[in-house]
């Protein structure tokens, strides 16, 4: 007989090989002593196998017929351990919502092994092939017991099983996730910073960026880079995640300061003064001018000298224009501008932004989504709107 | 475009930020109409670029038109005061099936220098049919529309001259619309 001792759900080999003497009509009963039914067997040489599916000590006994005698025999007692099986719960803290990883290990190389895993939240898998449990996130804060039951074969019943250590749940960090925009105004074509911050707290996170202008990064773990944009207003984003076991979970989700974006225009005044920049890092110095006339800086006072030429000629336009109004004339026309439009829409309000630095040319548009005046009505054919109402703990 | 982020822009089919007016002729009849009233202005010249801003007027997330309605209702504004006295635990209201209707005046306000400002009004009216919302309320405020179905309807006008219309049809609310563009804990 092997093995002995052995574990519990592992098959034993029973070993036999009858020597009867000549004229016996044999007949061999097994009883292994566990409550499962003698298996009878012909005095030939053969291999029996069992499975124990509890741990102890059983005496296994064998019955002969010998010359029309009942002959039993006790063999050795076969003694059954329980199966020696650990279990380890990844992370043992966490936010409400991200899962938690459990894997359960064996020295049992039995392939009819299955496992069980209770989440200690009156969730469970069903018995399975696979030593590792699908991650499991909890839904309300709290202390958690996690357990894995072992048995065998395609229907087991539990064998034996441990707990791991308990899983603590927590809410999850409020506002701790900050995104920088610098700077807030800047010229298109010229880059914005974006730097998110998160407190790791010795797990692995990674960091996804959508800019407002339809475009969004992959996972990545740089949590600063720089974005360009075309005109218009942008209002950026972060999000934060920790990686489990090759999976992203979003922790958290923050939206940075809106981003305005200006056609590059002929300074009329310089341009460190028109981008309201937040105040730079320690490490980004503050960048100086340079000290000799390069290609770049003969384009810039070209560009100033001709914008400075075009605001003289519009105000010129402007003052007549003026003064033609005021006296109507069918002789003259005013010359309509094309218009320069200012808009930053805050629906639900009625807040309006204008720019104070652009100057008054031809003339400009504000939107107002004037949603606040609006009329709404509520049209329902119960007396409440609110059918149920549910509270987590 | 962010699924989280349905506006009545989608609901009346207007262009994207940036793209083309698939249907520019829907603003014939306005620049026709607003050239009477504002002689000053080259309106054929500056249309693109006016109807591109005009279309920045239906921004407006869907989420924000359901909350004006949802106000009057007073079981429903009495159990979100009731959220701010628990700040940190989440409330699950599950609404019965309503109607909302709306009509808003949205406006363009133009200024010319030396001239009093004048204002384009358009009159929005927009109508929903809603089955089987859940919302999240935490500390006073909705945080989430986990949401059921929505049938749309309405229409934009100026000076009775319709420049957009939508026919009665089923929209695809997205599965989660945040309300708090702020850090967002997951449940």
């Amino acid at each position: 007989m092997t093995p002995n001792p052995a574990q519990v759900g592992e098959p034993v080999l029973f070993y036999l090989e009858p020597n009867p003497p000549s004229g016996s009509a044999l007949v061999i009963l097994f009883d292994y002593g566990d409550g499962s039914a003698p298996e009878k067997k012909q005095p030939t040489m053969d291999v029996l196998r069992h499975r124990f599916l509890a741990a102890g000590t059983y005496k296994v006994s064998v019955t002969c017929e010998v010359r029309g005698v009942m002959v039993n025999i006790q063999i050795q007692p076969v003694i059954v351990n329980v199966v020696p099986v650990k279990l380890v719960a990844t992370p043992l803290s966490m936010e409400v919502g991200i899962p938690v990883l459990l894997k359960a290990t064996s020295i049992s190389k039995d392939k009819a092994l299955r496992y069980r895993f209770s989440f200690g939240d009156n969730t469970a898998t069903p018995w399975q092939v696979s030593n590792e449990a699908p991650p499991h996130s909890y839904k309300v804060t709290g202390k958690y017991q996690p357990r894995v039951d072992v048995g065998f074969g395609d229907s087991p019943n539990a064998v034996d099983g441990t707990d791991s250590n308990p899983v603590t749940i927590v809410a999850p960090p409020a506002k701790s996730l900050a995104l920088r925009v610098d700077p807030v105004h800047i010229d298109e074509g010229k880059p914005v910073t974006l730097s998110a911050k998160f407190p790791a707290k010795g797990r692995q996170i990674q960091y996804r960026f959508r800019f407002g202008d339809n475009q969004t990064t992959e996972w990545q773990d740089e949590g600063e880079l720089k974005h360009s944009y075309a005109v218009g207003t942008y209002r950026p984003a972060a999000e934060v995640g920790v990686v489990l076991d090759g999976e992203v979970y979003s922790l958290a989700s923050t939206v940075g300061h809106t981003i305005e974006v200006v056609a590059l225009q002929r300074p009329s005044v310089p341009p460190a003064a028109k981008e309201r920049a937040l105040p730079l890092p320690a490490e980004s110095p503050v960048p100086t001018p340079p000290t000799t006339i390069t290609s770049d800086s003969l384009v810039i006072l070209i560009l100033i000298s001709v914008g400075l030429a075009i605001v003289a000629g519009v105000l010129v336009a402007g003052h007549k224009l003026r003064k033609s109004l005021s006296k109507p004339s069918r002789a003259r026309r005013p010359v309509p501008a094309k218009p320069t439009f200012v808009a930053h829409l805050r629906a639900g309000t009625a807040s309006v932004v204008h720019s104070p630095k652009k100057p008054l040319i031809g003339f400009e548009l504000y939107v107002n989504a004037n949603l606040a005046e609006g009329v709404y009505e509520l049209i329902k054919s119960e007396p409440n709107l609110v059918r149920s109402e549910r509270s987590r703990p | 475009m962010n699924n989280s982020d349905l506006t009545l822009r989608q609901v009346f089919s207007f262009p994207a930020k940036g793209t083309k007016d698939s249907s520019p002729e829907r603003w014939e009849k306005f620049q026709k109409v607003v050239s009477r009233e504002m002689k000053t202005i080259n309106w054929p010249a500056a249309m693109p670029d006016a109807a591109e801003k005009i279309c920045d007027l239906f921004d407006v997330k869907l989420p924000e038109i359901f909350w004006m309605a949802w106000k009057k209702a007073d079981d429903f504004t009495k159990l979100v005061a009731e959220s701010k006295q628990n700040p940190e635990a989440p409330k699950y209201l599950e609404l019965v099936d309503h109607r909302i209707r709306s009509e808003y005046h949205p406006y363009i306000e133009v200024r010319i220098a030396g001239m009093p400002p004048k204002k384009i009004k358009f009159v929005v009216t927009v109508s929903f049919k809603l089955k089987g919302l859940v919302l999240t309320i935490k500390a006073g405020e909705i945080e989430e529309i986990l949401t059921g179905r929505c049938e749309a309807e309405g229409k934009v006008e100026y000076a009775h001259v319709t420049i957009a219309e939508k026919k009665l049809a089923p929209i695809s609310l997205p599965t989660l619309c945040r309300f708090k563009e702020e850090p967002i804990p997951i449940v």
